[in-house]
């Protein structure tokens, strides 16, 4: 059989129905081409399983709750794919989706979100003292001590002036790139409980 | 009441050697997905629903732990099959050295 479409009893095939429906929407952020492998490779294994145990109920049990175990599968390939893109609506992507995937995805996913916006704020001081030279910048305060930001900063010092913005943005990207390499490599591994 | 801590801590310890299991069980051939699932429910029990087997083999294959393709099969339609890389039997040999370690330190404290 290479297909549950062939299975000759009808409940049966309503319960693979309903369990491949589920998977469906469990993989729906991932592209078709690598959805539909997945599926194919869940729906041979519930194949088997059906000739072995005979009971479809029983096998699709076996295989266990899709929208538990591709929760992690899914977050995983999106992660993956926002290191090899570096596009930000994939990484939007797979932060949404990483923080879906329990705990420690949630945890991940506010960690590098930190990153994140650390990173756009950099980029757009960089940006905003292109324009607007007291807009943003390193400042050597009055009582010596360090200021990097923006706003009015009363009575302190512009030290690297026009250069802040370069350097900003700069550093606003490898904080993105490098973020993203490593989202993109993390491994949130948990096995369900049963 | 004893009795059910100690199937607590075996179904525990089941689900901890799940992914070294099944790099172990990959070693011995390349498996598809059920035939892996077969073998380790042989091994472990029911350790865990099966298709958490498919995150894990995902980790393994973005690891460079094993390779996969979609292999044709004498009979029946084709199957991703799961291979151990040579960075794979390197990783399982460093965690059966460990393992050996481990399980010498444990039986020196409950011998």
């Amino acid at each position: 059989m290479t297909s549950w479409t062939e299975l000759t009893d009808a409940n049966a095939r309503a319960a693979f129905a309903a369990y491949f429906a589920k998977v469906d929407r469990a993989l729906a952020a991932l592209p078709r081409a690598e959805a539909e492998e997945i599926k194919r490779e869940l729906e041979l294994h519930a194949l088997d399983a059906v000739s072995e145990a005979g009971d479809a109920q029983a096998a699709l049990a076996q295989l266990g709750d899709p929208d538990e175990f591709l929760a992690d599968l899914v977050a995983d390939k999106l992660r993956a794919r926002a290191a090899r893109t570096f596009s930000p609506v994939d990484v939007a992507s797979a932060l949404a989706r990483s923080a879906g995937a329990g705990l420690a995805g949630l945890a991940l996913s506010t960690l590098v979100g930190i990153g994140y916006v650390v990173a756009a704020l950099a980029i757009i001081m960089g940006v905003s003292k292109l324009f607007d030279p007291a807009a943003a910048g390193i400042y050597r305060l009055p009582d010596g001590r360090i200021f990097i930001g923006s706003g009015d900063i009363l009575g302190g010092v512009d030290i690297i002036g026009i250069w802040f913005s370069p350097l900003a943005i700069a550093a606003g990207a490898l904080l993105y790139l490098a973020l993203t390499w490593v989202f993109g490599r993390a491994t949130l591994r948990k096995v369900a409980q049963r | 009441m004893m009795g059910e801590a100690v199937l607590d801590w075996e179904k525990r310890w089941r689900k901890a050697v799940l992914p070294f299991a099944a790099l172990a069980v990959l070693a011995e051939s390349p498996k598809h997905g059920y035939a892996l699932a077969t073998a380790l429910r042989d091994l472990l029990g029911a350790a865990a629903p099966e298709g958490t087997l498919y995150p894990l083999l995902n980790g393994f294959e973005r690891d460079g732990l094993t390779s996969a393709e979609w292999a044709i099969q004498e009979t029946g339609p084709a199957r991703k099959t799961y291979a151990l890389t040579d960075k794979g039997r390197n990783v399982l040999k460093e965690g059966v050295e460990r393992w050996a370690v481990f399980n010498t330190s444990l039986r020196g404290l409950i011998e």
